[in-house]
């Protein structure tokens, strides 16, 4: 028990908290270490047993219709076009509003793929099959996929922005082949899963974090839409803000 | 304002409920206590200056959460150990059990929620939603050292809560 590394110093390299040289420095100590080395596996397993779905409560649909229709109502100098809608409106056209807002309020069908995804990235990463297609060109990225999808993914290049793209592939959900749209953000990777939607509504984005890496999720012009990276939330929802102008 | 409030905060529903949830147990108060979080979160919002708008939200969840423990059970408050919920089920657990994941997440749902309001808090934040010290920071107001320090105890009384503790010696 003559183990001298600082316990907070550990636990700070559990948290992904420690800079470049302090990472390299623990990493070397666990590997002498037994004590350590257990301490941080200890901690993994029950780490892995908190991320399990069944621990996180996602909001019931409910509580976010009952929010959205708070919404407009709140101290608020703009009222939002489907309000003004209403008022300014005959029978039509709030007909009109009342499905689009069904349709708006809508959340993905089915069970959420969300963790399926994160570990299709995970493994992106790991095995070295990260993409098919090569290339920063849109015009190249695009064609390579016809032919072996059934639909045609909207592929864009955000250079500009500061997301270039960086290629594509594809890849297997939900017993469906999607398009996956690689993206890069200084060091991070961002995969984009793009694949059908089953009606043409859209709703706002979602923010989730599962096992470390966060995931947005939104949907736009029939297509679903996650991205998933180890990139900050606000940087991931802004290239998500990219998608729908 | 909506619009923007729309796309910066709505995104958050699912880690406002999850943290909400967590802090008061039942899921019927912790919806009310989002409602009204959003509620805040709408009027204050012209005061938000950019930036992490989750942990922002959190914050008001939070401070939400504690208003409501305050009212309505100010005994969790006490830094002390629940009994009613931890029933020492958890050290007789048998090595079958050990494989069903589903038993493991069961086990430490328990333990948590046995946990003192303000372990549990810290250990949701970073284990659960992911939050970084910086944001938990943020969120419960206090200074990074004391969130490492805090997360720190926090580990330890889950782990002994587990009954784990027993495998680490040497």
């Amino acid at each position: 028990m003559d183990c001298t590394l600082h316990r907070h110093l550990l636990e700070a390299y559990l948290d992904g908290e420690l800079g470049f040289e302090r990472t390299l420095e623990v990493e070397a100590h666990l590997a002498s270490c037994r004590i350590c080395s257990s301490e941080v596996q200890s901690w993994k397993d029950i780490r892995a047993e908190m991320q399990a779905p069944e621990l996180y409560h996602r909001a019931p649909e409910e509580l976010e219709n009952k929010l959205r229709k708070l919404l407009p109502q709140g101290r608020t100098e703009r009222t939002p076009w489907f309000q003004r809608w209403i008022w300014a409106g005959g029978g039509a056209a709030f007909a009109t509003t009342v499905l689009l807002m069904s349709l708006m309020i809508m959340r993905p069908a089915a069970p959420s793929p969300e963790q399926d995804i994160v570990t299709s990235h995970v493994r992106s990463l790991m095995a070295d099959h990260l993409m098919d297609v090569v290339s920063t060109d849109q015009h190249t990225v695009k064609p390579w996929f016809d032919g072996k999808l059934d639909f045609a993914p909207p592929v864009q290049d955000f250079a500009a922005d500061g997301y270039p793209l960086a290629g594509g592939r594809l890849d297997y959900l939900e017993n469906r082949k999607v398009a996956v749209l690689i993206y890069h953000r200084a060091l991070h990777i961002i995969n984009l899963y793009v694949w059908p939607a089953q009606d043409n509504g859209s709703f706002t984005m979602r923010v989730q974090t599962i096992h470390g890496y966060n995931v947005v999720s939104w949907k736009k012009g029939g297509f679903e839409f996650r991205a998933v990276s180890d990139l900050n939330t606000a940087e991931l929802r802004d290239l998500a803000q990219l998608f729908m102008p | 304002m909506p619009e923007r409030f729309e796309q910066l905060v709505l995104p958050h529903l699912d880690a406002a409920y999850n943290l909400a949830r967590w802090l008061v147990g039942s899921p019927t108060d912790a919806q009310d206590i989002v409602q009204e979080a959003f509620l805040r979160a709408l009027r204050f919002f012209g005061g938000f200056r950019g930036g992490d708008s989750r942990a922002w939200l959190l914050k008001i969840v939070r401070n939400t959460s504690y208003s409501w423990v305050r009212k309505n059970r100010p005994a969790q408050l006490a830094d002390e150990f629940d009994e009613t919920i931890h029933s020492g089920e958890t050290t007789t657990e048998n090595a079958e059990a050990k494989l069903l994941s589903r038993a493991e997440s069961e086990r430490v749902r328990k333990a948590l929620e046995a946990l003192p309001l303000s372990f549990r808090e810290v250990l949701v934040l970073r284990e659960i939603e992911g939050l970084s010290y910086k944001e938990i920071s943020e969120v419960t107001g206090v200074a990074m050292g004391t969130v490492m320090s805090s997360l720190s105890r926090a580990r330890q009384k889950l782990r002994d809560q587990l009954g784990t503790a027993a495998e680490r010696e040497i």
